[in-house]
């Protein structure tokens, strides 16, 4: 099957809401994920990923809502395996079967060739280990064979859920490598993350989550410029310009030099009318783009200023994680 | 349907369990032949009841014993769904068959053909071991096609064992219930009841039916009629096996 671009997304997932008795893991949350790009998913711990993606997968029914894959339920694809690759943070494999049976097994139920097994193997780097029981491998092995069970069926799309548990650095940096040329291939990846350095290298598009509900989706660049870029101002007087910008609102930070400030959630043109309206002399106006993580602690309320400015509905702050 | 059914084999056949179990057929079934054969005729063997083995028929019955093999079809059948939950693997299980009901049939049908395969073991194991106590007396054992039909009786039996626990497994989480749950239910609950109510023991799915196929006579079944009743049960419990699987979330 080869990837192509339409305009359907891969995965388009319209008001879903799964609750667990009284528990809602996903709460209205509606997306899609773009053909051809890398799109990652991203939220703290217990935001709903691993369950959205279950019931993207079909594993799991949605109490309100539908997702689809390819325009389609995924139980209405035909040979799955073949068009979709997945990997679920849940995913286990039998202690008493070797890499190789398990692919085997997989290759055998999913309708698949069998010389897929050792192409995907070598893919992961897998070989060597491939005739040793699973009982002895370390949780970046099961993790590598879990990846090589995803490609089995050389899918266009690849739904991968914290596919960096467990391997070491040149491991990620691996899979960063990977899933950016599958996409440039032409091929879809849908990537769930917690840890926001494994995504910011490798994703063109993010959806973020918080609780199950939305936060943001769009174009990585869009959502780090539009959320969190500071301005960094210096000025003899900081003082003054430091009461007019928290007047107005504004998050600021004094730096080492007590004549740097960082504004956060204040446009640079409004900075800049600010201190003439104030009289102040500025030898710095600058905008300093925040990296993703910045960006994602103040989607999520979690920077300890509280909602950032443009996200709308914003949860309160966290309990913090048992 | 085949290609899942062949890696549901695989899934049994690249697990240690089933030489395991098998090593209990062959293992309880040769104590067993070999402890009646020991007695058998003598004042002992006669006060338990065990008449020496002389005829064809003797010999039938004998080869009956080996339905001790169900018991280890039960757990084979009743481990292959829930072994899957244990180890987290029925999510990429239904990854690969989203529809999930043919997995259902393919464990089914697995499980069944393990089961044929103990229940032929188990049958052979006495019948070798009174076929060695005739060669020791140099004499051949008495055989017919009544035998053949004896071992075959035996491997459906089991063949049937296998397939129900595989969908009783199917319709449960725990491992340990399923194994718990079938064979308390063949050695404990049939026993009871039959006890209490004589007349129900004929519809039982092991004390009645299976038996019926492999020691026919008495209150049982016809061997038509018990292969019926058979084919219902399975058909229940394939249908509950399956209605749980489609309804429930997976890891
Ligand atoms: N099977 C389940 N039963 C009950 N609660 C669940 C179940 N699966 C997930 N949850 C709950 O749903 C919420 C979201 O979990 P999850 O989707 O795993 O989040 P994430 O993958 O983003 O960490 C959490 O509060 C989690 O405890
Ligand atoms: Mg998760």
């Amino acid at each position: 099957m080869s990837a192509r671009r339409t305009d359907e997304p891969a995965i388009e997932v319209a008001g879903l809401t799964k609750r667990f008795g009284s528990i809602t893991a996903v709460d209205g949350l509606s997306f899609g994920v773009e053909r051809g790009r890398v799109t990652g998913f991203l939220g703290p711990n217990g935001s709903g990923k691993t369950t959205t993606m279950r019931v993207v997968l079909g594993l799991a029914a949605p109490t309100e809502g539908t997702a689809t894959v390819m325009g389609r339920p995924y139980a209405a694809l035909d040979r799955p395996l073949a068009r979709v690759g997945a990997l679920l943070e849940s995913t286990g494999f039998h202690p008493g079967r070797t890499g190789r049976q398990h692919l085997r097994i997989a290759a055998t139920a999913g309708g698949l060739q069998k010389e897929r097994v050792d192409e995907v193997l070598d893919q992961v780097a897998m070989r060597d280990y491939a005739d040793r029981r699973v009982k002895g491998y370390s949780s970046g092995m099961r993790q590598r064979l879990g990846l090589a069970a995803a490609l089995l069926g050389d899918p266009e799309l690849l739904v991968l859920d914290e596919p960096g548990n467990g391997l070491d650095p040149a491991g990620v940096a691996w899979l960063r490598g990977f899933l950016r040329a599958f996409a440039d291939a032409g091929r879809t990846v849908f990537v769930s993350s917690h840890l926001l350095a494994e995504m910011a290298q490798t994703v063109d598009r993010l959806v973020v989550i918080d609780r199950g509900s939305l936060v943001r989706e769009g174009p990585v660049q869009a959502i780090t410029s539009a959320v969190a870029s500071d301005v960094m101002v210096r000025s003899p007087d900081a003082d003054r310009l430091r009461v007019a910008l928290e007047a107005e609102g504004a998050t600021v930070s004094v730096g080492e030099d007590p004549g740097s400030l960082t504004a956060a959630g204040v446009a640079i043109e409004r900075v800049g009318e600010l201190a003439a309206a104030a009289g102040v002399v500025l030898h710095l106006l600058q905008s300093r783009e925040a990296s993703l993580e910045e960006a994602f602690l103040r989607l999520t309320g979690r920077d300890g200023a509280g909602s950032a400015p443009g996200a709308p509905e914003m949860p309160p702050p966290p309990e913090p994680p048992a | 349907m085949m290609a899942l059914i062949v890696a549901e084999v695989a899934k049994v056949r690249t697990t240690r369990l089933w030489i395991g179990l098998l090593v209990g057929v062959v293992a309880l079934g040769a104590l067993g032949a070999i402890a009646t054969l020991a007695i058998a005729g003598s004042p002992d063997g006669l006060e338990a009841g065990i008449t020496p083995i002389e005829t064809v028929e003797n010999v039938r019955d004998f080869v009956a014993t080996g339905s001790v093999a169900g018991l280890f079809a039960l757990v084979l059948g009743a481990v292959a769904t829930t072994t899957e939950q244990r180890h987290h693997t029925l999510g990429g299980t239904f990854l690969a068959t989203p529809t999930r009901w043919p997995v259902v049939v393919a464990k089914v049908v697995g499980s069944a053909a393990a089961g044929f395969l103990f229940g032929v073991v188990g049958a052979l194991v006495p019948l070798i071991a009174v076929a060695g106590d005739f060669a020791l007396e140099g004499e051949i054992v008495p055989f017919g096609s009544t035998v053949v039909v004896a071992v075959l009786a035996v491997a459906a039996g089991s063949a049937f064992a296998g397939a129900i626990a595989a969908a009783a497994g199917a319709a449960l989480r725990s491992q340990l219930i399923a194994i718990l749950g079938v064979l308390g239910w063949a050695l404990v609950i049939e026993s009871l009841v039959g006890a209490i109510l004589p007349g129900t023991v004929r519809w039982f799915p092991f004390s009645g039916l299976t038996n019926a196929l492999s020691q026919p006579g008495g209150d049982l079944l016809s061997a038509p009629a018990a292969g019926l009743m058979m084919a219902v049960y399975l058909g229940v419990a394939v249908a509950l096996g399956i209605a749980v699987t489609l309804s429930r979330d997976v890891d």
